[in-house]
């Protein structure tokens, strides 16, 4: 995977080329519409990382000139403004996703997998947890090629968990995920640990591998071990 | 009652008070002078008399119906006196008893002593009280008709920069982005009113741009130090060189980080809203957007123990913008399961063509219901909620002129909030 990213602040530029590359993917930088534009025309990549708030003008323009040029990109806003209008604006223009600053690392990551398997490698792939096989296609888990029935919620929470894979996720993170503007109303946080649970009891029981593992004691973190 | 209307009023209630007392003293010094004349005369024919007494012409051939004169036989210690006496006495002319003046003298003429006393007739006291109030009354009335005449002119003319003012001030919206321009006054105190509005307005435009430029740029300005903060501490999270405690504190961090950028974005939110930025007014099935944010989160309601029933009529249609209806919605929602029971919760959605009401069972209030709807007041129980919930959809329902009512049963504890939709 091939990602360009369009952020101004160096900050938070280095923030997630970081983490992007301990996780393995290609990552560079522009730092402006301009320079944007010229990397694009440059050189192929798989997602377009874009902040809308740019020092010469608004990350808009880019989606405009990538559609007007026939680029191959899928583009991801990731911008400051958290507005349900200025969401619908992006993904009305041609975006494919919109994120809101500040995110967890590990919801990027999710979005990144999730945009990369569906536009670049077509959307039929059948994804492998040791015996377990998500059909992201069909939203359809499979242990030992038997149906498992999950949730909409559970189905979610796995992707997730799979997408950051050997990295600490934290509930929170899981919650924001799951429930977005709803977290609050949650009032705890053991709720994403009972999904978890449930999750689990039903892979267990279908003979997967029991591949969440709970870090610490104190349950605050999971892990793929698989 | 109109300020001009107020000072004629006024005015005439002083005049009236100034004119009547102006009347009785117009009457008394009338009458005094009435007295003081006729006395006068009657003092004068006394003399005349006395004259012809004194000229050999005998004193009861000059007596008649109003003059009596009298010797007086026993003189001793006699003296000069004069004395004059209201009374009344039979008018020959009139036919009738009326008001007289009486005069009362005691003289010497010729070393005799005489006796007099003469009558004149004067006007009646009522005469001259009806004269002086007819004379009262007609310029008190001419007073009302010209106080209103000049109230008129007043209004219309003197005061007619201070209702252009007035005019200007009440089509006055800091939104427009317009000061008041007035027109030119030619009285003192109109031209400092003009001046204090003109810059007055020109202050409050400026200082709303401001606060509006600076809560637009607060979400970028605010939210890229968070996502820094927050990416920095997803780094340090993967680094597994670190103990449970300080994953325990990096995670603390990360919770508060969140609830930071939660609190800014609902004010973010209720800016936006001020600003009346939701404006792309469009038809909305309410029964269809409210079952839909219900389905979203059938989870939750499952998750917290609530109990959820809905009776919405399926043909409730209004005109507004459907992101505001949605925050509004939301909002509505979130606090119902927020601020509901931690088992068996209930929460009742009813939808009529004119009103929406949402009702969830709770746990008892510490706080009144007025103190709640504020910005970042919240029932002491609710560490989680930021506050803003509430004031949110208040807000929403203000601007889309929704009526609103919040109320809490104390006896089967019970929030009911209950929007009217026209």
């Amino acid at each position: 995977m091939k990602v360009l990213l369009t952020e101004d602040n160096v900050d938070l530029q280095n923030n997630i080329l970081t983490y992007l590359q301990n996780e393995g993917i290609l990552c560079e930088c522009a730092t402006s519409i301009q320079a944007c534009q010229d990397r694009l025309v440059a050189f192929e990549y798989d997602i377009l990382i874009l902040d809308r708030m740019l020092p010469d003008g608004d990350g808009i323009e880019i989606i405009q000139f990538v559609k007007s040029r026939n680029i191959n990109i899928s583009i991801l806003i990731a911008s400051a403004k958290n507005e349900l209008d200025d969401k619908v604006e992006g993904l009305n223009l041609g975006a494919d996703d919109y994120i809101t600053k500040p995110y967890f690392m590990t919801e990027l990551i999710a979005r990144l997998k999730a945009l990369y398997r569906r536009n670049t490698l077509g959307g039929n792939q059948k994804l492998q947890i040791g015996n377990i096989t998500i059909d992201t296609d069909k939203q359809e888990v499979c242990i030992n090629n038997t149906l498992i029935p999950l949730t909409k919620k559970e189905y979610d929470l796995l992707l997730y968990i799979y997408a950051n894979k050997n990295r600490i996720i934290t509930k929170l993170a899981i919650a924001e995920h799951l429930w977005g503007d709803f977290t609050d109303t949650l009032g705890s946080l053991d709720f994403v640990y009972q999904h978890i649970k449930n999750l689990r009891k039903k892979i267990i029981s279908a003979g997967g591998n029991d591949f969440i593992q709970t870090v610490y004691g104190s349950g605050y973190k999971y892990a793929i071990d698989a | 009652m109109k300020l001009v209307q107020k000072l004629t009023l006024f005015y005439l209630l002083l005049s009236l008070v100034v004119l009547s007392l102006g009347g009785v003293f117009y009457y008394i010094t009338f009458t005094q002078l009435i007295d003081k004349e006729t006395d006068y005369e009657l003092n004068g024919e006394v003399g005349r008399l006395s004259k012809f007494i004194e000229k050999g012409i005998p004193y009861d051939s000059l007596t008649d119906q109003r003059v009596q004169i009298s010797l007086i036989v026993d003189s001793a210690d006699m003296h000069h006196s004069r004395a004059f006496k209201d009374t009344t006495a039979y008018h020959g002319p009139s036919k009738a008893i009326i008001h007289h003046r009486k005069i009362k003298k005691t003289v010497q003429i010729n070393q005799d002593w005489y006796h007099f006393q003469i009558y004149e007739s004067v006007i009646e006291p009522l005469d001259t009280f009806y004269g002086t109030f007819k004379a009262t009354l007609v310029v008190s009335i001419a007073l009302i008709l010209f106080s209103l005449i000049y109230s008129f002119f007043v209004s219309k003319w003197l005061l007619q920069p201070f209702h252009k003012a007035l005019k200007l001030i009440q089509n006055f919206n800091v939104q427009t982005s317009t000061p008041i321009v007035t027109e030119p006054a030619s009285t003192s105190e109109f031209k400092k009113l003009n001046d204090f509005i003109e810059n007055m307005t020109h202050r409050t435009v400026t200082d709303y741009n401001n606060l509006k430029e600076f809560s637009e740029n607060i979400a970028h300005e605010i939210r890229t130090p968070l996502a820094i903060a927050s990416g920095k501490l997803d780094l340090l999270m993967q680094n597994s060189e670190l103990s449970e405690q300080q994953i325990d504190w990096t995670i603390q961090s990360q919770k508060a980080l969140n609830k930071v950028s939660k609190i800014q974005q609902s004010l973010v939110t209720l800016s936006r809203i001020e600003n009346k930025e939701f404006n792309h007014i469009a038809d909305i099935q309410l029964s269809h957007m409210i079952r839909h944010i219900c389905e979203e989160n059938a989870d939750i309601f499952e998750l917290r123990h609530i109990h959820i029933e809905t009776e919405l009529a399926t043909d409730t249609v209004i005109q507004n913008d459907p992101v505001l209806i949605e925050i509004l919605l939301t909002n509505l929602l979130q606090n119902a399961i927020k601020h509901n029971l931690s088992t068996a919760g209930n929460i009742t959605i009813s939808l009529s063509h004119t009103k929406l009401k949402i009702t969830n069972s709770g746990y008892d209030l510490h706080a009144t219901t007025e103190i709640l709807m504020q910005r970042f007041k919240k029932d002491s129980s609710n560490n989680d909620s930021i506050g803003l919930g509430l004031s949110i959809i208040k807000k929403i329902c203000d601007l889309s002129n929704y009526g609103f009512d919040y109320s809490f049963d104390q006896s089967l504890k019970q929030h009911e909030i209950t929007i009217e939709l026209s």
